[in-house]
């Protein structure tokens, strides 16, 4: 069997396609960061961490979106917009609440909360992050006449690829659903400087 | 709350991925948002006004 010659032009067509893909597995990838600190150095994530989390995952769902449409084969502009307006507000919710806790910890000598990575807060670098995002949507919208082509090869593993994408996103959701149960226990709400996993505590296991 | 906002989101990507119809996609993400929304509001327990003086 033939594979069918896929040349530069049709390669940039398929950018923003991959584009959600890069977008899926990379806020799936930074949750996942979060929960090796969490469970690797044993910290208790804040309300707004949390939070945070959670814009990650709905920006990431933008994404799953278009990869999902593409996985068919064919792609609408609707989709693409669809999809990408999803990111958009999800980045915007995520940037304001990030930004919202790097200003509780910005006076001089504040510790911040939690662990660093690079030297930055993981809410700093959630800030950078949700912006840079923003500024890759904007980046290919820009360019949206070459980088949206209406139709995805059903082979070359794009589907394979959409797959584990998907699948990584789903993992990761049900893995922190069961943790911040867990965390949270018979409450409503997380405490403001959670130190232990309430769950244990609610039900007699521990205590 | 915040398990259930985490199971919101695993169900709106089960009906992404069942591709179910665009209203519907939308409506769960909506929800999914607007409780995101929510709980952050009842998070940030300060005021966003800083009374600054001209």
């Amino acid at each position: 069997m033939s594979v069918p010659r896929i040349g530069l032009r049709g390669l940039l067509g398929q950018a923003q396609w991959w584009l959600a893909v890069v977008f899926v597995v990379g806020w799936t990838g930074v949750v996942c960061g979060g929960l090796l600190i969490q469970f690797g150095e044993w910290e208790y994530p804040c309300p707004l961490c949390m939070i945070q989390r959670m814009f990650m995952l709905l920006a990431a769902l933008g994404g799953a979106f278009i990869v999902r449409q593409g996985m068919t084969g064919s792609i609408t502009r609707r989709d693409y917009l669809m999809g990408w307006g999803m990111a958009l507000v999800a980045c915007l919710g995520g940037s304001f609440a990030a930004w919202r806790q790097t200003m509780l910890h910005i006076l001089p000598h504040a510790e911040g909360y939690g662990g660093t990575a690079l030297g930055l807060h993981l809410y700093v670098w959630a800030w950078i992050l949700f912006n840079a995002a923003i500024a890759a949507i904007a980046l290919l919208m820009i360019f949206a006449n070459v980088t949206a082509d209406r139709t995805i090869p059903a082979g070359h593993g794009h589907r394979t690829v959409g797959m584990i994408a998907l699948g990584f996103c789903g993992l990761v959701i049900a893995i922190n659903m069961v943790a911040v149960f867990f965390q949270e226990g018979f409450h409503w709400f997380l405490p403001d400087d959670p130190t232990r996993y309430e769950f244990f505590y609610d039900t007699g296991i521990i205590g | 709350m915040d398990t259930l906002i985490f199971a919101a989101l695993l169900g709106t990507l089960y009906v992404i991925v069942r591709r179910k119809s665009r209203s519907t996609v939308l409506i769960a993400w909506w929800v999914s948002v607007a409780a995101t929304s929510a709980l952050l509001a009842h998070h940030i327990t300060s005021g966003l006004g800083l009374g600054l003086n001209y």
